[in-house]
């Protein structure tokens, strides 16, 4: 990797000068995990990294009766395994729990794992300058995609690697940005920009803006969540279709759902047609096929992964009934 | 044939005495006498009557907790504290697949502080490893003249600095123009006329292997009453070694000593004493403990000549070692395959024919034959068997654990079982009813042991019928692989006068456990607990010259040898002893903790005075691996392998649940050590079938998956139960009774699970790895069809 200046600021405010608005020259570290990757192939080269793990305060997890709270710095095992998480967002444990490897998980953050850069081995070669690298040419579209995108892609066809991102979103969550303009608060799901929108990750951040916290409304009455996720190999990988699921019975009727897919579009995915089929059905075999139904039935699928959509067919249809 | 490290130091043939001798061999439940004949000073074999102490039991490791506390030392270990002045060195490689190297610009490189050496490899056609103080000039630019790269990794040029991220820094800082030119990566389009020609001066890419005949085809085909035609795929494969390919080079004047991570010092060192022009005897491999190979490691290769060239150019040691992205390019793989097959059968299963033509690419090199496999595994008196390697623009394939077997394995073994469907017989009778029937051959036992631990007969109650969505299968493959130990090698045993041991060779340890057994070959024979016995390996430097490491040879090419040098030393320490008990050196035993002669017991001495006797000189004795004894040395090295997979039919996910692999290696001489290659030979098979494909963009050429990201192979997680069921029939092949285990264990596991994945959705993917896009894949055609 190109030789860098570290940096290890005390206070957000610090970090965001440190960080300042020219993404080439500055990176942030948290765990590291995607970005170590990315600076031993020189995928990026900045000559600052900013280490956000000097900052006190963004390592905690609160649980109150408005709802959770998770710093960006909280490692994914935390979550995984923190009581209150596990007994009232359980996707998002679950969520956490499938992450990479334990180690990935020891080391790896929440704001990391919603912040990632595009996983394509396309992207991640070196070699390949694609669009997402101010290229002009996505190889995947016409080239080995047998990992891509079925929803959204064009015109780049990466999968959203995410895991907590889609639980979040099914959680309805907002993310604290904090940034040379000061604080906003912006949904989970806004964070994310499809590729014909913005490419350069698609990271719906603005110049030199941090992510420090995300918060999640407390559950309603009669709400579970989970998230079921589909690994090409079980023990260790990312997403090859998943999703998060939230939802709100009455009456034995779904009286309000959010859903959310990792692995199948260029961002965490939510599927408005598929949520409106579920809020006011029971939550039986026939409900599950029908939005798992209408999800799919908007998939472009490319060359290699047509098979992502009888996956995420039964990915869906099976975290649904595990709902019931 | 496969590579066995013999080198230019065999000993030449000579006029041998030869004596009868008896042996008491096969299985301990049907045991045969039969008399071999030997050279003179051959030991009688180790057969079923022979009381061993530590032969055949469960001896740990030695090196063990060596390993396991981080002091065993590998090539990739050494640093500058290790060598003062260690420079780093760095491969400069090609990003395209086919392309002319119009102009290479290393000044900014060289002025780079820190920068101690730059090699261009700009002079003749392209990258010969063989051939690199032809190839390389030390200019800073070059405008070369015919220099073209024909695969994405070819080296280019190379740097050692002081520190590996200054030689990674001067790498970026060479500038090269290329000219691309067009590449073909894909075997089923480089054998399609008008294809971009991969060597230059060929005049396509295909060189057909002359085929292996047998019978007459046709007539095979006419007695056929059933036949049955299948197109199978295998996808290219990467080593992985725990370990990438390193080798660290110092020069002392004239000579060169090289530490590697190699699976052959001997076979290292002639190649850097024929590249460099140096003597053998000044050229010193070292290898102390490696981290696997698994037939990617043999020779000097690219690695090897770059580290010592810019040693001798830097008037420095260099290390220089592959990253897993270099390995994974340019440091070997298994050679994908295109298999059609065809079998023809009696109604009662009896095979009359079988043709199979496979072609595949080993890239810009040579071998994807896959055939010979199926040459051996069952009895069929016609035969055609085709191989063509279609040369592509990618790295070059390399031995890699049964080189060709796996492949051809899938191949007959999913033709075996299509043909027992058709034919409406059971596919385990149908290989018995093939059986190759060979003296001291356990097979018939060994399917027995297999079908019992498995439950060959709950398969009636698998496959795609069940209700659940995911479903069961049994399946079933048999491991073969030829016999090829053998001489030349040579050990030295010393006995001292602390009464410890010491068996030195130069033989490489390559993880599976050498170093073990030559301790406790030398203990069995010297009557002294392992631990006693100190090893002594992996060095040239003891001129004690044994085989590389490779095609399941080591460990009976030489522990024959370290048995005949242990014997040697201990008649040497009775020659010394024997005047003080007033006997005859030839009379003497060592047994019950004493020496002494059986006529005369009450004369003895315990091992700790008769070595005390030694003083300062110590006796050694030194051994040779004689010549196998005929027939048995042509008797493959047999198993078999029961897979009971889980597929789900909804996500596509296959889980190997339990693999019984029963295998022989004529006598097991470590059980534990033989479930370790058995557990590793299954682990690396299951990856086969599931997981493992190296993955090439057709476009740019390129290998979109050179990492352990997106090339999958198996964790502890995905493993099996593995069952290793050891099948010992003892063969008079050599003294110690014994023949090999490194590569049948990966054999037949990827095609024992594929028939277990066929019987339990009840259609067949022809295609490997069984990854849930290929299972959902063919399910969605079916529903459609």
């Amino acid at each position: 990797m190109k030789e860098f200046m570290l940096f290890n600021p005390t206070s957000l405010d610090e970090a965001v000068e440190l960080l300042g608005t020219d993404s080439s020259r500055a990176q942030l570290l948290a765990g590291g995990m995607d970005l170590l990757g990315r600076l031993k192939k020189r995928i990026d080269s900045p000559e600052r990294v900013i280490n956000l793990k000097s900052i006190p305060g963004l390592a905690d997890i609160r649980d109150s009766q408005e709802g959770l709270s998770v710093g960006a710095l909280v490692k994914l095992t935390e979550l995984a395994e923190d009581s209150a998480v596990n007994a009232k967002y359980r996707a998002l444990a679950q969520a956490a729990e499938s992450v990479g490897s334990v180690q990935i998980r020891n080391a790896g953050t929440m704001g990391g794992n919603l912040c990632q850069k595009p996983r394509c081995w396309y992207y991640r070669h070196a070699d390949f300058l694609c669009l997402q690298k101010g290229g002009t040419i996505c190889y995947a579209q016409g080239g080995e995609n047998r990992y891509h995108a079925i929803l959204g892609g064009g015109p780049c066809f990466f999968a959203h690697p995410s895991d907590l991102a889609p639980a979040f979103i099914a959680l309805d969550a907002q993310a604290r940005i904090v940034g040379p303009k000061g604080q906003r608060s912006v949904a989970v799901e806004d964070l994310y920009r499809l590729p014909i929108i913005q490419l350069n990750g698609g990271l719906a951040l603005e110049p030199g803006e941090i992510l420090a916290e995300v918060r999640v409304p407390a559950p309603k009455a009669n709400s579970r969540s989970t998230y079921l996720k589909f690994k090409e190999k079980p023990s260790f990988d990312f997403s090859l279709a998943g999703v998060a699921a939230s939802v709100v019975m009455e009456g034995g009727k779904v009286s309000a759902a959010r859903l959310a897919l990792s692995g199948v579009s260029p961002v965490p995915w939510r599927p408005l047609d598929a949520e409106k089929i579920l809020t006011g059905s029971p939550l039986n075999d026939a409900t599950a096929r029908q939005v798992a139904d209408a999800i799919v039935e908007e998939s472009v699928p490319l060359l290699h992964n047509r098979y992502k959509i009888p996956l995420t067919r039964t990915i869906v249809r099976r975290a649904l009934l595990s709902l019931a | 044939m496969y590579p066995t490290g013999r080198t230019s130091q065999d000993a030449p043939e000579k006029e041998v005495k030869k004596k009868r001798i008896k042996a008491k061999v096969g299985l301990a439940e049907r045991p045969q006498v039969v008399e071999i004949e030997v050279p003179e000073q051959e030991l009688p074999v180790w057969d079923l009557d022979s009381k061993l102490a530590v032969v055949g039991k469960r001896v740990p490791r030695i090196e063990g907790a060596e390993k396991v506390t981080g002091q065993a030392k590998y090539a990739l270990d050494y640093v500058s504290k290790d060598l003062p002045g260690l420079l780093y060195g760095k491969t400069l490689r090609s990003p395209y697949p086919h392309a002319r190297v119009e102009k290479i610009d290393a000044s900014k490189a060289r002025e780079l502080p820190g920068v101690k050496a730059v090699l261009l490899f700009d002079k003749g056609e392209g990258f010969d490893p063989g051939k690199i103080l032809d190839v390389m000039t030390e200019d800073a630019v070059s405008q070369p003249k015919g220099r073209v790269v024909i695969f994405e990794g070819e080296e280019v040029a190379a740097v050692a600095a002081e520190s590996e991220s200054i030689a990674e820094e001067a790498i970026r800082q060479i500038e090269v123009k290329y000219r691309r030119l067009p590449h073909v990566v894909d075997h089923e389009e480089a054998v399609k006329p008008g294809a971009p020609i991969v060597h230059r001066g060929m005049k396509d890419n295909l060189r057909r292997v002359d085929p292996q005949v047998r019978g007459d085809i046709d007539q095979g085909f006419k007695q056929a009453e059933v036949t049955i035609e299948r197109t199978l795929r295998v996808p290219v494969l990467l080593h992985n070694s725990p370990e990438c390919h390193v080798a660290v080079a110092k020069w002392e004047g004239p000579k060169l000593t090289v530490w590697a991570s190699t699976q052959g010092v001997n076979g290292f060192r002639d190649e850097l004493s024929k590249t460099f022009r140096i003597p053998p005897s000044d050229v010193r491999v070292i290898t102390d403990h490696m981290g696997g190979g698994f037939g990617s490691k043999f020779g000097m290769q690219a690695y090897g000549a770059i580290a010592a060239a810019l040693a001798k150019k830097a008037g420095a040691p260099v290390k220089l070692g592959y990253d897993r992205h270099e390995e994974n390019l340019a440091a070997g793989n298994r050679p994908n395959a295109t298999m059609w097959i065809k079998l023809g059968a009696k109604k009662d299963g009896t095979l009359t024919a079988l043709h199979c033509r496979s072609f595949g690419t080993a890239g810009v090199g040579w071998d994807a034959t896959v055939t010979p496999m199926m040459g051996i595994v069952y009895k069929c008196p016609n035969l055609r068997l085709e191989d063509t390697d279609v040369c592509t623009h990618a790295g070059q394939g390399m031995p890699f654990r049964a080189p060709g077997f796996p492949q051809g394995s899938f191949a007959i073994e999913s033709a075996m079982d299509e043909l027992a469907a058709e034919l409406k017989m059971d596919p385990l009778a149908l290989r018995r009813k093939n059986f190759v029937d060979q003296p001291l051959q356990a097979l018939d036992k060994i399917y027995d042991l297999g079908a019992e631990k498995i439950g060959w007969s709950r398969r009636a109650e698998m496959g795609p019928e069940t209700s659940s969505a995911v479903k069961r299968g049994i399946g079933m493959g048999t491991a073969v692989w030829p016999n090829y130990c053998g001489p030349p090698a040579h050990c030295r045993v010393t006995i001292n006068s602390d009464g410890s041991a010491e068996a030195a060779m130069a033989v490489q340890d390559i993880g599976t456990g050498t170093r073990t057994l030559m301790a406790m070959v030398t203990a069995e024979e010297l009557g002294l607990p392992v631990e006693a016995v100190k090893v002594t390996m992996g060095d040239t430097g003891l001129e004690l010259i044994a085989p590389d490491s490779g095609g399941s040879v080591t460990a009976l090419s030489i522990t024959p040898a370290v048995r005949a040098a242990a014997a040697a030393a201990k008649a040497e320490l009775f020659k010394r002893v024997a005047p003080a008990l007033k006997a005859k050196p030839e009379d003497l035993v060592f047994e019950n903790g004493k020496i002494f002669a059986p006529a005369n017991p009450r004369k003895s001495l315990t091992w700790q005075q008769a070595t005390a006797r030694l003083g300062a000189t110590p006796v050694s004795g030194r051994g040779e691996r004689l010549p196998n004894v005929e027939p048995y040395a042509g008797i493959p090295l047999w198993g078999a392998q029961f897979a009971e997979v889980e597929v789900d039919t909804e996500t596509g996910l296959v889980r190997v649940l339990r693999i019984v692999a029963v295998h022989e290696a004529g006598r097991a001489l470590n059980p534990a050590m033989f479930e370790s290659q058995v557990n590793g030979g299954v682990m690396m098979g299951v990856g086969y079938a599931l997981l493992e494909r190296r993955t090439m963009d057709q476009m740019e050429g390129r290998v979109v998956n050179p990492n352990l990201e997106d090339y999958k192979i198996l964790s502890s997680f995905e493993l099996p139960e593995i069952e290793t069921v050891i099948v010992e029939p003892i063969t008079p092949m050599n003294n110690i009774g014994g023949k090999g285990l490194g590569e049948p264990p990966t054999v037949p596991t990827a095609a024992a699970v594929a028939n277990a994945v066929a019987q339990a959705l009840g259609v067949r993917i022809y295609e490997l790895p069984l990854s849930p896009d290929r299972v959902l894949e063919t399910l969605e055609a079916r529903k459609e069809a």
